[in-house]
C-alpha cells in the first residue's frame, strides 16, 4: 500500500495541522524534519492510533486529546480527535482510514470519552466493496496491514531494543500474511474440511448401500427359507396325514369300544389262570398218584412181560431181549430212588423188601450171561406174592384213570391254547387307546403344520415384492449419487491439494527466509561495511522464527541487541526494506530513524544505497534537524518528493510547514 | 504485483507444474482457490466452504 496523505485534527499537539501529503511514484522520499518533542514520533503515533488504537511509541499514556483544545472547551462542549490516513490499495484504489473520537468536557472541566459513534472507518473506492464502505475494518487492516508488522513499517529507531526482543512469532505470522501464505493454510484447512465431508459422503454412501445390500440378502434368504420350509411342513402335512389315515384305519378293523375289549381280556385272563391252576393241581394229583402206584403200575407189567414171554414161547432157554432187562433194570433203579417196591412196601435199608429187591437187581443184572432163568423167575414169584390178587384191577384201574387224566389235560391244554391266541389279539388291540392319542397328535400337527404354511405363503408372496423395492432403493442411490470411484478421486484430489499446500507453503516461507537472508545480509553490508573494510561482522542470521543474530568474522555470534546502537540501526534498517522487497504487498516505510546513532561512515554508507531502497519502497524519513544535514541532506535531497518541518507553536501545539516548494533538485 | 496473488506463489506453482510435481488441474485449482481465499480476506465475501466444493468438483474430474 502507498500512504498518500495524513490529515490530524486535535491529535495530541497537532490541533489544527495542515495535511501532510506524502510523495509517491517517481519521487519516493519523503522528510518531515523536526526537533525534539515537536511530534516526530507522534507522527508514529498518529498512524498506529488511527490503524489500531494503539500508541506503541509512546512511553506513557495520556489522553490523545490535545491539551490546548481541551483547556479551550467549555463545560458540555465536544472535542473530535481525528486522525485520517488515506492510502492506496495494490489495486490501485484509494483507501480512507478515518478514526474518530469525541469528548465531552464535564463540570468537573474533566474531558471524558463520548462512545456514541465508530470510531474507525474505512472507506474506498474499490468497486468490490459494499457502497464504498468496509464494514469489517479489523479483517481489512489485519490483511493489508497486520497489527504485528506494524513496527516494521512504523519504525521508531528509538526503541531498538524492544524492536529487536519484541514478539518474533506474531512477526512471523504476520509475515505470513503478507506473503499470502495464510491463503495457503486457508486452502490446506478447508481442502481438509472437504476432504473429511467426502470421507463422510463415501462412508455414508458405502454404509447406506451396505445396509440394503444386507436386507436385500437376508430378505431373500428368508424367502428362500421360507419355501423350503412350506414345502417340508406340506411333507410333513402329508405323512401325517398317510399316519392318520391309517390309525383309523386300525381303529376301524377293531371297532368296538376299548373299553369292552379290555372286560374280554380280563375275562380271558381271569379263566386261563383258573384252568392253568386246575392243570396243576391235576398235575400234582397224578403225581401223588403215580407216585403212589408206581411199583404197582410200572414194576408189576414189566415183570410180568418178563416172565410171560417165557411162558408164552414155552420151554426154552430163548435168550430175552435185553432192551427189557435195561428197562427193568431201569425200574429197579427208579423204585431204588423212590425207595418204594414192586409189592408196595417200603425199600428202606435193613427191610425185606430192600433185600429182596438188592438181590433182584443182581439177578437182572446179571441176567445176559445167566441161564438160570428159574432162578429169575422164582425171584420175580416170591417178589410178586406180596401183590393182592387184585392187581391187575389196580393197574386197569390207574391206566384208566390215567387216560382219563391225560384226556382231561389235552382239553384243558387245547382251550388255553384257544384262549391265549385270543387273549393275544385282543391285547394288540388294546393299543386303541393309544391310536386314538396318535390320530388326535396327527390332527394337531396337520393344524399346526397348516397354520404355520398359511403365515409362511404370505411370506412367500409378499418377499419378492419387498426384495424389489429395496432394489429400488439401491438403483435410486446410485443413480443420483456420484459413484463411488468418483467420490474416492475427490478424497485423493484434495489429499494432494492439501499436500502441495504444505509444499507452496514452506517453499514460499524458505525462500522468503533464504531471500531475506540474504537482502538483509546485502543491505547490512551495504550500510555498514560497503566496501568491505571492516570485516567485524560477515553474517546476518535469521532463524525460521525471524530472529535475528549477527555472526562475526571469529565465528563468535551476537544476539541483535549486542552489537552498538549503529549496527543495530543497520541491521533493523536492512530487515525492514528486506521484507518489504520480498513481501508481495508494498508497504510505505515510516522511520523515526535515528541515524544519529552513525558516524560519517555509516552514514555515508547509507546515503549510497538509499536510492536503491527508493526504486522499491515509498519512504518517509523522520529526522532531526541535526540528522537532515551535511552529507545525509547532500546525499538523499535529490530524492526527495516532499518535506515538512515541524514548528514550535505553543507548549502543547505543534504546526507543520510544507517545505516541499523549497526543495532543490540537481 | 501483476495479479493480487504474490509472485513467488505463482513461480513455485508453475515450477511445480514444470518438475511434473503437480498436475495442470491442480494448478488451476491453486489459482481459483487462492483467487478466492484473497477475495475472502479482503473484500469480505461469504464462507468458502460451499465453493470449495464446486472446486474440487470441477478440477477433479
Amino acid at each position: 500500500m502507498i500512504i498518500k496523505s495524513l490529515k490530524m485534527k486535535n491529535y495530541r499537539p497537532y490541533k489544527d495541522v495542515i495535511p501532510i501529503n506524502f510523495a509517491y511514484g517517481d519521487s519516493n522520499l519523503t522528510i518531515v524534519e523536526g526537533d525534539n518533542d515537536l511530534g516526530k514520533t507522534t507522527i508514529l503515533n498518529a498512524i498506529s492510533w488511527c490503524l489500531y488504537d494503539e500508541e506503541p511509541f509512546r512511553k506513557y499514556s495520556t489522553r490523545e486529546y490535545n491539551a490546548e483544545a481541551a483547556r479551550e472547551l467549555k463545560i458540555d462542549e465536544r472535542l473530535q480527535v481525528v486522525v485520517e490516513i488515506l492510502m492506496e490499495d495494490n489495486e490501485g484504489y484509494d483507501v480512507v482510514f478515518n478514526r474518530t473520537r469525541e469528548f465531552k468536557k464535564n463540570s468537573s472541566g474533566n474531558l471524558t470519552k463520548v462512545h456514541n459513534i465508530d470510531e474507525l472507518e474505512i472507506h474506498t473506492s474499490s468497486p468490490s466493496s459494499n457502497e464504498g464502505i468496509i464494514n469489517n475494518t479489523s479483517k481489512y487492516i489485519e490483511t493489508h496491514l497486520p497489527n504485528s508488522l506494524k513496527e516494521y513499517f512504523l519504525f521508531d529507531g528509538e526503541r531498538l531494543l524492544e524492536w529487536f526482543s519484541g514478539d518474533t512469532k506474531e512477526v512471523k505470522n504476520a509475515i505470513n500474511r503478507l506473503y499470502q501464505a495464510d491463503l495457503l493454510i486457508n486452502i490446506k484447512k478447508r481442502i481438509e474440511t472437504q476432504r473429511d465431508n467426502f470421507i463422510e459422503e463415501l462412508s455414508e454412501y458405502n454404509k447406506e448401500l451396505a445396509d440394503l445390500n444386507k436386507q436385500k440378502t437376508q430378505l431373500e434368504s428368508a424367502y428362500q427359507e421360507d419355501k423350503e420350509k412350506y414345502e417340508k411342513n406340506e411333507e410333513l402335512i402329508k405323512e401325517y396325514e398317510d399316519k392318520k389315515e391309517g390309525y383309523e384305519k386300525i381303529r376301524g378293523d377293531i371297532g368296538g369300544n376299548p373299553n369292552k375289549l379290555l372286560k374280554e381280556i380280563n375275562r380271558l385272563e381271569g379263566e386261563i389262570k383258573g384252568k392253568q391252576d386246575d392243570l396243576a393241581e391235576l398235575k400234582n394229583g397224578h403225581m401223588a398218584s403215580l407216585l403212589k402206584s408206581f411199583p404197582i403200575v410200572i414194576g408189576y407189567p414189566s415183570l410180568k412181560k418178563i416172565l410171560s414171554i417165557k411162558n408164552e414161547e414155552g420151554s426154552g432157554s430163548d435168550k430175552y431181549n435185553f432192551k427189557d432187562t435195561e428197562q427193568v433194570l431201569k425200574l429197579i433203579e427208579t423204585l431204588f430212588h423212590q425207595k418204594k417196591c414192586v409189592c408196595g412196601s417200603d425199600l428202606i435199608e435193613g427191610t425185606t423188601a430192600f433185600s429182596n429187591m438188592t438181590k433182584f437187581k443182581e439177578i437182572v443184572t446179571n441176567m445176559e450171561n445167566s441161564n438160570n432163568f428159574d432162578d429169575l423167575k422164582e425171584k420175580i414169584l416170591e417178589l410178586l406174592n406180596e401183590y393182592p390178587e387184585s392187581l391187575d384191577d389196580a393197574v386197569d384201574d390207574y391206566w384208566t384213570k390215567e387216560g382219563t387224566f391225560f384226556e382231561s389235560i389235552e382239553e384243558m391244554n387245547g382251550w388255553l391254547s384257544e384262549k391265549q391266541e385270543e387273549y393275544d389279539n385282543i391285547k394288540k388291540d388294546i393299543d386303541l387307546e393309544k391310536i386314538e392319542e396318535k390320530i388326535h397328535n396327527c390332527e394337531k400337527m396337520i393344524s399346526e403344520l397348516r397354520a404355520k404354511n398359511i403365515i409362511l405363503d404370505g411370506n412367500i408372496k409378499e418377499s419378492p415384492k419387498k426384495i424389489k423395492n429395496i432394489q429400488n432403493q439401491i438403483d435410486l442411490i446410485k443413480s443420483t449419487n456420484e459413484d463411488e470411484e468418483k467420490i474416492k478421486n475427490k478424497i485423493e484430489f484434495c489429499k494432494k491439494v492439501a499436500e502441495h499446500s504444505d509444499y507452496l507453503k514452506n517453499e514460499l516461507g524458505s525462500r522468503l527466509h533464504i531471500g531475506i537472508q540474504k537482502d538483509v545480509n546485502k543491505e547490512f553490508m551495504s550500510i555498514y561495511d560497503y566496501d568491505g573494510s571492516r570485516e567485524k561482522f560477515v553474517e546476518i542470521l535469521i532463524d525460521d522464527s525471524f530472529n535475528i543474530s549477527l555472526k562475526k568474522k571469529g565465528g563468535e555470534i551476537n544476539t541483535s541487541v549486542d552489537p552498538s546502537s549503529g549496527a543495530q540501526l543497520a541491521v533493523a534498517l536492512s530487515f525492514i526494506t528486506a521484507i518489504n522487497a520480498r513481501s508481495g504487498y508494498k508497504l510505505p516505510q515510516i522511520m523515526d530513524t535515528s541515524i544519529s546513532r552513525w558516524g560519517n561512515r555509516l552514514k555515508n554508507n547509507f546515503t549510497k544505497i538509499l536510492p536503491d531502497y527508493l526504486e522499491k519502497n515509498q519512504m518517509v524519513f523522520l529526522f532531526l534537524d541535526s540528522e537532515y544535514e551535511g552529507i545525509v541532506k547532500e546525499k538523499i535531497s535529490g530524492y526527495v518528493g516532499k518535506e515538512y518541518v515541524l514548528d514550535y507553536e505553543g507548549p502543547d501545539t505543534t504546526i507543520i510547514k510544507d517545505r516541499t516548494k523549497e526543495i532543490k533538485h540537481d | 504485483m501483476k495479479s493480487n496473488i504474490n509472485e513467488t506463489i505463482l513461480e513455485i506453482l508453475d515450477e511445480m507444474l514444470d518438475k511434473k510435481q503437480i498436475e495442470k488441474n491442480e494448478k488451476d485449482f491453486f489459482l481459483e482457490a487462492l483467487k478466492l481465499e484473497y477475495e475472502n480476506n479482503t473484500k469480505q465475501k461469504p464462507q468458502l466452504d460451499g465453493k470449495y466444493f464446486e472446486l474440487v468438483k470441477k478440477h477433479s474430474d
